[in-house]
């Protein structure tokens, strides 16, 4: 009975390669009809033993069934085939354009903010807004920069005809919260600012974003370590970061923080560790609790991420312009 | 402030490149704007060398001189010199044709007594680098390079340092403390001219000016002393007016540039006056309300009661630690002076530049804290410079400068105090987060010039007078982090408590609207919240609004009310771009005064259109947007909520053609067509739909509720009808609900149109009921008998026609 076996294999392998009906038919006769091979493989059970009888017929009956599933599924695929090659000669142009839609777009800063908003979220930070008119106090007296502190000097201010002031920075926002809010505290404060410059990397308003921490045991290493890992992460790759001493009335010891760039160093960042005054002006009590803080330019990280040269172009809302940030 | 590399390492000598120097200072805190080369006075000057020396054919006293100008090229320049002693191959210094000297002369082709002459060989007073101008200047064999410029082989081989200081140190303002700083970081003592030079200016007359102090406490420290016959020759300040011009400052005369150069040296800012103008004595004291001053540099200010002046008789003749009066300047031929060695504190000073719009090397260093110990020693200094600069003829005859008694009037009480600071051993390491060894921030310390005493738990340090910004245990953190580097300080994970939190707000947030509008096809835009004045009153009613006092400029000068205007300017600038289909929103704060008369700063968010429906293609027309468009966007935009649009009449909406926008009964914010005579204001030809939401409104803290939804089958019918056009579909459909009694389960109008089949204010709307019953299937006689009901209402209530 091996050459049974052969045989379905073959006639297996000849349905499959079938390309007519006709040749379908020849190979249903050869192998169904009346004098095919399984037909009479059948019909010579009656001169088996009755123990071998049924084995025998359980596997003949499969190999016919599998020849008629096999005859029909190549069947069908014949049938489809031709389908195909009609539907083909009426098919559509895909490179007509589509019947299309106005694109939108998300402004370049709002990229850079909600990216960095999510760095920090990610982290157990809150995000916290504030009013952009400040009074004089929670811009300055209460960052420690008393009324004609040589600071001051270097805001150029805008004031308001009743004597309120546009924030310059968004430090406002920390005071407000050290004030309402017991620590610890971990905020980030991003919003628009303004000052009274404009030029090439000037323009009287920009967003800033800063950070404060305030809780138990904080340090100056730990501002560093989240400095550094936050340019890292923000710019996905491991810059070199580099942080100089420097002054800002509201941080001892305060820093500026330099990224290395193809054209040099250039400065991201001013931070530092939260001035003793600025805390217990804002009812926090700097025996008990250290901070640290830290401040930057959302537009400039985002010019220096989508490589923008003029941050002129981030408000003059040029469609060619705004197109690019799909 | 800028310096002298040159001038820097006189007073410490260490060897350091301009790189190491950038980066030292830099990472002390004193960062460097910029270095650069010492620029040299004068242009078109070149090393040459003298090839040929003829007789001149006329005259005796004159040569002819072949220079050779360029080795490579073998070009010579001809010359006609006076210098007799020239000799074959000396180096020279070649003015060419259309050179610039440092007086400011050019230098041109000419002919002497009938020879060309075509440039000219310069003495050391033409090049400002000596007093000689009688023979021409000589460059050894090994200096320079023929055909270049001389600079680096004269005193220009020198580089600036621009530095960018903050305003806590003002100790720096002087070569002195930036020594004392590069000092900290480069193992190396340095110099204090201050210091070392300690002997007293010998008195050669008696003549004193009288001085009274009636502001110690603006003053605590006034010295005065008569200094006669001052020189009046400047050619011995070359090596000082290079330092000076190099530094920034001009040279002016004898006195001043001798003062000058002590001042950047020391830090300690002078005052000459004019003897002959202040001989009736010194007065310091406040101004009186209105006194008058025409100040040396040209301006006449009038003067307030708070400002410190140095009066003489009745008259001021300075305002103190700023400028002095021009009446009673130093000119080129004074002969006598009074010279002032003050100390003014920074409360004296502060502000008083900035009010009058002054700016001075003074006012500059008072204003932020001159140190208060070094009056004498300063005085002593300038003294011995206006002696020593004297030419070498005048200095050991009667022509010397010649020097009376000092005058001092000290107040100590009023010094500033410098109590001793209390530094806990561990406190340093708690805030650095790291440890430092205790030997290394004595040291520190002592090279910080710190007085300080310790035990083992504490240090008590007394800050030196030239630091004002030491008054705290972290001003001590700020001091060592900086000297041992910020940058070696090893950085530390944050550790903190986690505490979980969800979101309070569930929908409509700044970050969603910004995105639902981005994927409906607007663009993002960021405009100034300042705008013009008249924009603000199109777009609000409030007479009172939020304007600057200081604006950048007229059509900038007001907070803005509103989002519009800024998009509409938007709009405006990219339509002069040949863009005419336009889609812009902007999110963020607008000012408004609420009655109450406070001040409201609340989020909007805005939007414009203009343009086609759909960008140009073959598959759309190119019909232009209208007011559905703008609503189906606002309704896609509010989706979490329930929407429901009124006519309403708004400032900058045309009449008939804008809605309030109300989300729960509460009015959110408006949208229609901008008026035609708003848009050209923005010189915007083309209909401008628009839309304002107040944002606050737009947020939603909880979460959709499920309601069960009937699961048997629904029944649609649809009816058409004519009516007049001022029936509203809101009407139609209050009815079809009303009389439906809860089985409305969809209402679509599926057409509305006109034409002349009608009467003129008549058309067809045709509208589609879907019904469907919460707890059974709803039989055809039922519902017939319902939408039978519905158009006898719809007939009767409007005088409505069915169509069939």
């Amino acid at each position: 009975m091996g050459s049974l076996n052969d045989t379905f294999d073959s006639t297996l392998r000849s349905v499959q390669s079938a390309q007519t009906e006709k040749e379908l038919a020849d190979i249903r006769v050869q192998a169904l009809g009346r004098k095919g091979t399984i037909t009479l493989a059948l019909r010579g059970l009656k001169d088996l033993s009755p123990e071998q009888r049924p084995v025998e017929g359980e596997k003949i009956n499969r190999y016919k069934k599998s020849i008629e599933t096999a005859l029909e599924r190549r069947r069908n695929e014949l049938e489809a085939g031709i389908g195909e090659q009609k539907a083909a000669l009426d098919g559509i142009d895909i490179s007509l354009p589509s019947r299309a839609r106005y694109k939108g777009s998300l402004h370049p800063v709002t990229q850079a903010l909600t990216r960095i908003e999510d760095i920090f979220l990610n982290a157990g930070y809150d995000v916290v807004h504030g009013p952009e008119i400040e009074d004089e106090y929670h811009n300055f007296e209460a960052l420690n920069i008393p009324a004609g502190h040589p600071a001051r000097d270097m805001h150029d201010t805008f004031y308001l005809k009743d004597g309120q002031v546009l924030r310059t920075h968004t430090s406002p926002v920390q005071i407000r919260t050290m004030e309402n809010r017991e620590p610890p505290i971990h905020i980030i404060c991003p919003g628009r600012v303004y000052r009274c410059d404009y030029d090439r990397t000037h323009t009287p308003m920009f967003h800033q974003i800063e950070g404060l921490v305030v809780d138990r045991g904080v340090s100056f290493a730990h501002l560093k370590h989240t400095v550094i890992e936050f340019i890292h992460t923000f710019f996905e790759e491991s810059v070199e970061v580099r942080f100089r001493p420097s002054y800002f009335p509201f941080t001892e010891p305060s820093a500026e923080v330099d990224v290395k760039g193809a054209h040099g160093w250039s400065e991201v960042m001013g931070c530092g560790m939260v001035h003793p005054r600025v805390l217990s002006m804002s009812n926090v009590d700097p025996k008990e609790f250290s901070g640290f803080a830290f401040g930057f330019g959302a537009d400039r990280l985002a010019m220096l991420k989508f490589g923008i040269r003029d941050l002129r172009m981030m408000f003059e809302n040029d469609l060619r312009f705004l197109n690019q940030f799909r | 402030m800028k310096i002298t590399t040159s001038w820097l390492t006189r007073l410490i000598k260490h060897d350091c490149d301009d790189t190491e120097l950038v980066n030292h200072f830099n990472s002390l805190g004193l960062e460097v704007d910029a270095v650069y080369k010492a620029p040299v006075p004068f242009s078109g000057v070149v090393v040459g060398s003298i090839e040929k020396l003829e007789q001149h054919p006329e005259r005796e006293d004159l040569l002819v001189c072949t220079v050779l100008s360029d080795s490579k090229r073998n070009e010579t320049v001809q010359v006609v010199c006076g210098d007799q002693t020239l000799k074959l191959e000396e180096r020279v210094v070649l003015a060419q044709d259309g050179a610039t000297l440092p007086d400011g002369r050019v230098i041109k082709k000419t002919k002497i007594h009938g020879v060309e002459s075509n440039g000219m060989l310069c003495s050391g007073r033409e090049l400002t680098i000596s007093p000689v101008h009688e023979t021409v200047w000589r460059l050894s064999s090994d200096q320079g390079q023929i055909g270049k410029c001389p600079g680096d082989a004269l005193l220009w081989n020198d580089s600036v340092l621009d530095l960018d200081l903050t305003p806590n140190r003002g100790d720096c303002f002087s070569v002195v403390g930036l020594a004392r700083e590069l000092a900290l970081v480069v193992d190396t003592d340095y110099e204090n001219p201050l210091t070392s030079d300690s002997a007293p200016v010998p008195q050669t007359h008696s003549d004193r000016v009288s001085i009274e102090v009636q502001a110690p406490e603006a003053c605590p420290i006034y010295h005065g002393i008569v200094v006669k016959n001052v020189p009046q020759d400047t050619s011995n300040l070359y090596r000082l007016r290079k330092d000076l011009t190099c530094c920034g400052l001009r040279p002016v005369n004898y006195v001043v540039d001798c003062l000058n150069y002590e001042l950047l040296e020391t830090g300690q800012p002078t005052h000459a006056f004019d003897l002959e103008k202040v001989k009736d004595g010194i007065g310091v004291r406040f101004a009186r309300a209105g006194e008058k001053i025409l100040l040396l540099d040209g301006t006449d200010v009038t003067l307030d009661a708070s400002t410190l002046v140095i009066a003489s008789g009745d008259k001021p003749v300075a305002i103190a630690g700023v400028m002095g009066s021009l009446d009673s300047a130093v000119s080129d031929d004074t002969k006598d002076i009074l010279l002032e060695v003050a100390y003014f504190t920074p409360d004296a000073v502060r502000g008083t530049a900035r009010k009058y719009g002054l700016q001075s090397e003074a006012s500059l260093r008072f204003e932020r804290g001159v140190d208060f110990s070094i009056q004498p020693q300063a005085l002593r200094r300038a003294c011995r410079r206006l002696a020593a600069e004297a030419p070498s003829s005048s200095s050991e005859n009667d022509n010397a400068p010649k020097f009376g008694p000092v005058v001092s009037v000290v107040s100590e009480s009023h010094l500033p105090p410098r109590p001793e600071i209390l530094l806990p051993i561990e406190f340093p390491q708690q805030r650095i987060g790291y440890a430092l060894d205790a030997d290394k921030m004595n040291q520190m310390f002592e090279g910080l010039e710190f007085g300080f005493r310790q035990d083992d738990k504490r240090w008590w340090i007394t800050p030196p007078p030239h630091r004002y910004d030491i008054e705290i245990a972290e001003d001590f953190v700020e001091e060592i982090c900086r000297i041992y580097g910020y940058d070696n300080i090893p950085s530390q994970p944050l550790q903190a408590t986690v505490h979980l939190q969800g979101s309070k707000r569930i929908r409509g947030d700044s970050r969603e609207l910004r995105a639902s509008l981005s994927a409906l096809g607007y663009n993002e835009a960021m405009t100034y919240s300042f705008i013009r004045e008249d924009a603000n009153e199109m777009f609000s009613n409030n007479k009172k609004i939020p304007e600057l006092a200081n604006p950048i400029s007229l059509d900038r000068s007001v907070m803005r009310c509103s989002i519009i205007p800024g998009l509409l300017s938007a709009v405006a600038y990219n339509t002069a771009r040949q863009e005419s289909a336009l889609r812009l929103f902007e999110y963020g704060q607008c000012f408004d005064y609420v009655k109450s008369g406070k001040l409201h700063q609340r989020d909007k968010v805005a939007g414009v259109l203009l343009g086609t429906r759909h960008p140009e293609s073959w598959a759309s027309s190119r019909e232009s947007i209208d007011f559905y468009d703008v609503k189906a966007d606002l309704e896609s935009l509010l989706r979490y909520t329930k929407v429901d649009f009124d006519s309403v009449d708004c400032k900058w909406l045309q009449s008939g053609h804008g809605a309030s926008v109300k989300v729960k009964d509460q009015i959110v914010g408006v949208v229609g067509k901008l008026k035609q005579n708003i848009a050209r204001e923005f010189e915007i030809d083309l209909d401008v739909f628009a839309f304002e939401l107040d944002a606050t409104l737009l947020l939603r803290s909880e979460y959709s509720h499920f309601a069960e939804f009937s699961p048997f089958p629904s029944v649609r019918r649809d009816l058409a009808f004519v009516l007049d056009k001022s029936v509203t579909i809101r009407e139609i459909e209050t009815v079809v609900r009303e009389s439906l009694n809860g089985l409305l389960w969809d209402f679509v109008v599926f057409d509305v149109f006109g034409g002349s089949q009608f009467a003129d204010n008549q058309h067809s709307v045709g509208i589609g009921i879907t019904l469907r019953h919460q707890s059974k299937t709803l039989q055809d006689e039922e519902v017939n008998k319902l939408i039978n009901e519905v158009v006898d209402k719809i007939t009767t209530q409007f005088h409505a026609k069915l169509r069939t």
